[in-house]
């Protein structure tokens, strides 16, 4: 009976319901649609990052994935293999050998990873043969090399032509082989692309002198879900020797992004209920105010309280229910439709190009768990967005009730009389809004929070890249850095700056330019006493380095490079201990030097630095100027200049003016984003991600918006029509439904600006610590685990702008149908 | 003052509303003329057409059929603006439930209409308070409606529509949601500012007291004229 009567009063103000039901539905809708978004990101970015090479699973012994070395080659691969064949949640399974190695043609060297796969069985686990763009894939029966674009690039070579091959082999000896190189592969992914060379894996076998050797066996699984299960069950049952590792422990970069859209989403997926739950608090509530007298009666003729709460709140479930069905209905649709269609977001390509394993075309996911959840949360926010309501209609007078009073209904006040300067409507607008408090309170808060969630999110997002790329550019490039055309691809010494006493007198003349600081870069082989790494060598004046990075901040052992330390060299952590060096320690480094002949030096170490970023740690190595311009034979002559700004944000600028001042021939200027691509990708990336998050948020608080507009026209509706028998012209009502909501949206701003700066504020003094989501992940330079939020006024106040712009223009909507209203059916209207 | 200038003429005015497929004939081809200082009260049962034909006067409703002229020009076929215009600078409307603007004071209702018309302040607020204090209502200007009895209120929605100095003044059973006190204060007040000022009114009306002080008792009848009375002065 009481579900019926609730039943009839949905069907009976059908507006109303309309309303209540497009709310919910469409913030579910937008919740689903961008789950769905995120969740086909990542699983886009996770399966081509893994197929291409890294494999859902590896199996190695024990220590080999944080220092891969021969010395930790599985002697018995074939029982292994067997063993991993026999699981059955493992699809495929294939051995690699894998080593470093360095390739050269011509005058031209890198250091690879080269790795040796069974070309039958690997096609099985991985499609980097798919990615083959020049050439033809590998054969198990030929000689022959895959080689990365970047790499086939940096040497200089195309498939067909030949290159030589020098390392270490298992005994210790020298291997080296001269291999035609079959064909390159493009995946996209930096790691992939810039240094892996792929062979058959008897070739490198033989090539390191390990037959039967095999370091790692990469698996695909069937359901890449069960990853934990898979590694619990081999872990046992190959027992300590081995480590059976995830994709997300050999792919760090890609897990810690994954990650982090994880936190974005479901902070994004609580501003989004916050801002559902608004939309259907008003109708609700309005529903209640409206039917005061209803209710009043019903109470008068003998319907106990608690039956009235509960009439109100199975009104409200049914109001849910139906905005579960349209809202699952339409965000599913589209899912499922752009699921298939892909979202083209070739528009940011830029933005997207290294994102590791990410393409212009994103297919969001469609996932049961995701939506069950989803509308569990919607409705039960439904079904508390009533309660109040709810309780207040149980808590009527009768007696007042019946003659149209709410006991709590505002008053109005003594009016001062108007001061007519202002325009009659935007105070009629203004005095609305203060009428109905509860209302008021509702839309603004709403909107407000809607507000604060923008700068928020923005402010995070901000200080987040901002703090990501000050770490970066303070560990080791500054923000910008001069350099020869064509430096930074091979750090070839012999693109060196001639005079750069001048140069640098010059580019501190700059305003703008905080500091300057000559240096050299190479690339090198730096070897202990047992093992060898290469390495990027840095020369440094300490000095005027110490105001362009901070590196020397960072030192956890020992001390900094002192002027005149020329004999000493300061180390990354991970480099100490892959060379397995301690402070006091020689180190022997050699490099190609600017005369091509072999440049070799004897260092001791003095220092040993840590920065939050692995790459750094594990791959450089600091000496004073001198010393590295000795080693590579360049006498006065330095490889890069680094500058510093005073002001990263007037970048361009600085740039126009150090071109103007420092052009020369041949000289280039690199700003930080063509010096760090990977990080400068990943933050432009994000942006595209939070315009999108920000554009269905826009969508759902404008309908909001839109539908608490039509509510307050609808419950004003005799209002209006005896403002027009008063003779007020249509457009006249038109403009002040469009004042009320120009009205309560400046308020809604002021108060989620004030709210969101000040929080962003506080937090960007205090800090976000987020080291627990990013824990293991230490792969992105300069990726710090305590956020400081940033207001920065270029993407803060966009947001609201473009929320007070749609406000208005989803309000002329109901404006419109305000003014077109019969004027004798709007005054009958009860 | 011309007792004879005809404010506002009806030709054979009919109006038929559609409810679902059926046709309901509010007015059947009526004809009236109202003169300048009429005290005419429109009478007959529920249903007989008396609001709808209030509604027809005033430019709210259009008629289906026939002709309305008002102050000479006809309306019948005039534009939402143009009726919304004419409405402001001819015609006062006095409602069964006053319906005065909730948010404006008593002063704000009655300068409203004058403020649409482009009157300037300093003679907007003279008009209004002489008008509020000539009803009885000096020292109430600053309340809002909510803070009025039922007589207040009525007596500022008459101060409103009289403010603009309109041609006609169609009140719509005025007194219903008054007791008999109060009621019978309006009426006193519309006759006086009917006799003083020769403003025009034509009511519709259940209540006797309303009709007793009638000069013109107009008696309608499904939609049709049944009786057209003048009583002697």
């Amino acid at each position: 009976m009481l579900l019926g009567l609730a039943w009839r009063n949905v069907l009976r103000n059908r507006r109303r319901t309309a309303i209540t039901v497009s709310s919910i539905a469409i913030g579910l809708a937008a919740m689903t649609f961008l789950w769905g978004f995120i969740d086909g990101m990542n699983r886009q970015m996770i399966v081509n990052t893994t197929r291409f090479f890294a494999g859902d699973v590896q199996v190695h012994l024990k220590g080999y994935h944080d220092d891969p070395t021969l010395d930790l080659t599985i002697p018995e691969s074939g029982a292994v293999l067997r063993a991993v064949r026999g699981d059955p949640a493992v699809a495929a399974a294939s051995v690699r050998m894998e080593g470093k190695a360095l390739a050269s043609r011509g005058d031209k060297s890198r250091g690879v990873v080269v790795a040796g796969v069974a070309p039958q069985e690997e096609a099985k686990v991985t499609v980097l043969f798919e990615a083959v763009v020049e050439g033809g894939p590998l054969r198990a029966d030929e000689t022959g090399i895959l080689l990365g674009e970047k790499l086939a690039e940096a040497l200089g070579i195309h498939a067909g032509e030949e290159l030589v091959l020098v390392g270490q082999a298992y005994d210790g000896s020298v291997a080296s082989g001269r291999y035609p190189v079959r064909g390159v592969f493009r995946t996209k992914i930096d790691e992939l692309d810039g240094y892996l060379a792929v062979m058959s894996l008897d070739a490198v076998r033989e090539f390191f002198a390990a037959p039967g050797g095999a370091t790692a066996i990469a698996l695909r699984l069937r359901d890449r879900s069960e990853i934990a299960p898979v590694r619990a069950r081999l872990a046992t049952s190959m027992g300590e020797r081995y480590e059976v590792l995830g994709w997300p422990t050999l792919l760090p970069m890609v897990a810690v992004s994954v990650r982090f859209h994880e936190v974005v989403t479901y902070v994004v997926l609580l501003m989004f209920l916050v801002v559902v739950a608004a939309a259907v608090a008003n109708p609700v509530l309005m529903a209640v105010l409206e039917r005061t007298r209803e209710f009043g009666i019903m109470l008068a003729v003998g319907t106990s309280r608690g039956r009235l709460l509960r009439l109100v709140l199975q009104e409200a479930v049914l109001l849910g229910l139906a905005g579960l069905a349209a809202g699952n209905a339409l965000g599913l649709g589209l899912t499922a439709y752009f699921g298939r269609a892909g979202i083209d977001l070739g528009a940011f390509e830029a933005g997207l190009r290294t994102m590791p394993g990410l393409s212009d075309f994103i297919y969001p996911v469609v996932r049961a768990d995701r939506s069950l959840i989803l509308s569990a949360i919607v409705l039960a926010t439904a079904c508390i967005a009533a309660l109040y309501p709810a309780v207040n209609a149980a808590r009527l007078e009768p007696v007042e009730a019946i003659r149209g009073r709410a006991r709590a209904r505002a008053s109005a006040g003594h009016g001062a009389a108007a001061s007519t300067r202002w325009p009659v409507f935007v105070l009629i607008a203004a005095r609305n809004i203060l009428r109905n408090r509860r209302r008021t309170a509702i839309m603004v808060g709403g909107a407000a929070f809607s507000v604060l969630a923008f700068v928020f999110v923005f402010g995070f997002f901000d200080g987040f890249f901002d703090g990501m790329v000050e770490n970066s550019t303070r560990y080791l490039t500054g923000h910008v850095q001069l350099e020869r055309a064509g430096f930074r691809k091979d750090l070839a010494p012999e693109l060196a700056l001639d005079k750069p006493a001048e140069l640098l007198t010059r580019l501190r003349s700059v305003p703008n330019v905080a500091a300057a600081a000559p240096r050299v870069q190479a690339q090198a082989l730096a070897s202990s006493a047992t093992k060898s790494e290469g390495i990027v060598l840095i020369g440094i004046d300490p000095l005027p380095e110490r105001s362009v990075t901070f590196i020397h901040r960072t030192i956890v052992q020992g001390k900094a490079l002192d002027p005149g330390a020329d004999r000493e060299i300061v180390i990354g952590r991970k480099l100490a201990e892959r060379l397995r060096v301690r402070l006091g320690e020689k180190v022997v480094v050699m490099a190609q030097a600017a005369d091509g002949e072999l440049g070799t030096a004897a260092y001791r170490v003095s220092g040993i630095f840590a920065t939050e970023s692995s790459t750094f740690d594990s791959a450089i190595a600091y000496v004073t100027l001198p010393a590295a311009q000795s080693l590579l034979a360049l006498g006065a002559r330095v490889s890069t200049v680094n500058i510093r700004l005073g002001d990263r944000a007037a970048l361009e600028r600085t740039m126009e003016d150090l071109r103007r001042l420092a052009a020369a021939p041949g000289l280039v200027l690199a700003p930080w984003q063509e010096l760090l691509p990977q990080l400068d990708e990943m933050v432009r990336f994000n942006r595209v991600v939070s315009d999108i998050i920000l554009a269905v948020f826009l969508l759902v608080v404008a309908t909001a918006i839109m539908n608490t507009v039509f509510m307050a026209v609808a419950e004003r509706t005799r209002e209006f029509g005896v403002l027009m028998a008063l003779g007020t012209p249509p457009g006249a009502i038109r403009r002040m439904v469009v004042y009320e909501t120009i009205v309560l949206m400046t308020l809604a701003s002021l108060l989620g600006y004030g709210i969101g700066i000040a929080l962003v504020e506080y937090f960007g003094r205090q800090g976000i610590d987020l080291s627990g989501f990013f824990q293991g992940y230490a792969a992105i330079p300069g990726l710090t685990g305590i956020v400081y939020p940033k207001v920065l006024v270029a993407t803060t106040i966009p947001p609201g702008v473009a929320l007070l712009i749609a406000s208005v223009l989803v309000s002329l909507y109901p404006a419109a149908k305000a003014a077109r209203l019969d004027p004798v059916a709007a005054i009958r209207h009860a | 003052m011309s007792a004879d200038k005809v404010v506002v003429r009806l030709e054979q005015v009919a109006r038929v509303y559609r409810q679902n497929s059926l046709a309901v004939h509010a007015l059947r081809g009526i004809s009236l003329e109202i003169r300048k200082g009429d005290f005419a009260v429109l009478v007959g049962p529920s249903g007989s057409g008396k609001t709808t034909l209030l509604n027809v006067i005033g430019g709210l409703d259009t008629p289906t059929a026939g002709r309305i002229w008002v102050a000479g020009t006809e309306t019948g076929r005039m534009s939402k603006s143009k009726l919304a215009e004419m409405r402001l600078r001819k015609i006062g409307f006095v409602f069964q439930e006053f319906n005065l603007i909730p948010v404006l004071s008593a002063l704000e209702n009655v300068e409203f209409v004058m403020l649409l018309q482009g009157i300037p302040e300093a003679e907007r607020r003279v008009r209004s308070n002489a008008l509020l204090k000539e009803l009885g209502l000096q020292g109430l200007e600053h309340r809002r409606p909510s803070e009025l009895s039922g007589g207040q209120q009525q007596r500022v929605a008459v101060a409103r529509a009289i403010a603009a100095e309109p041609i006609i003044v169609l009140p719509d059973e005025p007194t219903a949601n008054l007791d008999s006190k109060a009621g019978g204060a309006l009426l006193d007040l519309m006759r006086r500012l009917n006799e003083q000022k020769g403003v025009t009114f034509v009511f519709s009306t259940h209540d006797p007291m309303v009709v007793e002080r009638a000069r013109r008792v107009v008696r309608l009848k499904d939609g049709e004229i049944e009786a057209d009375e003048r009583r002697p002065e």
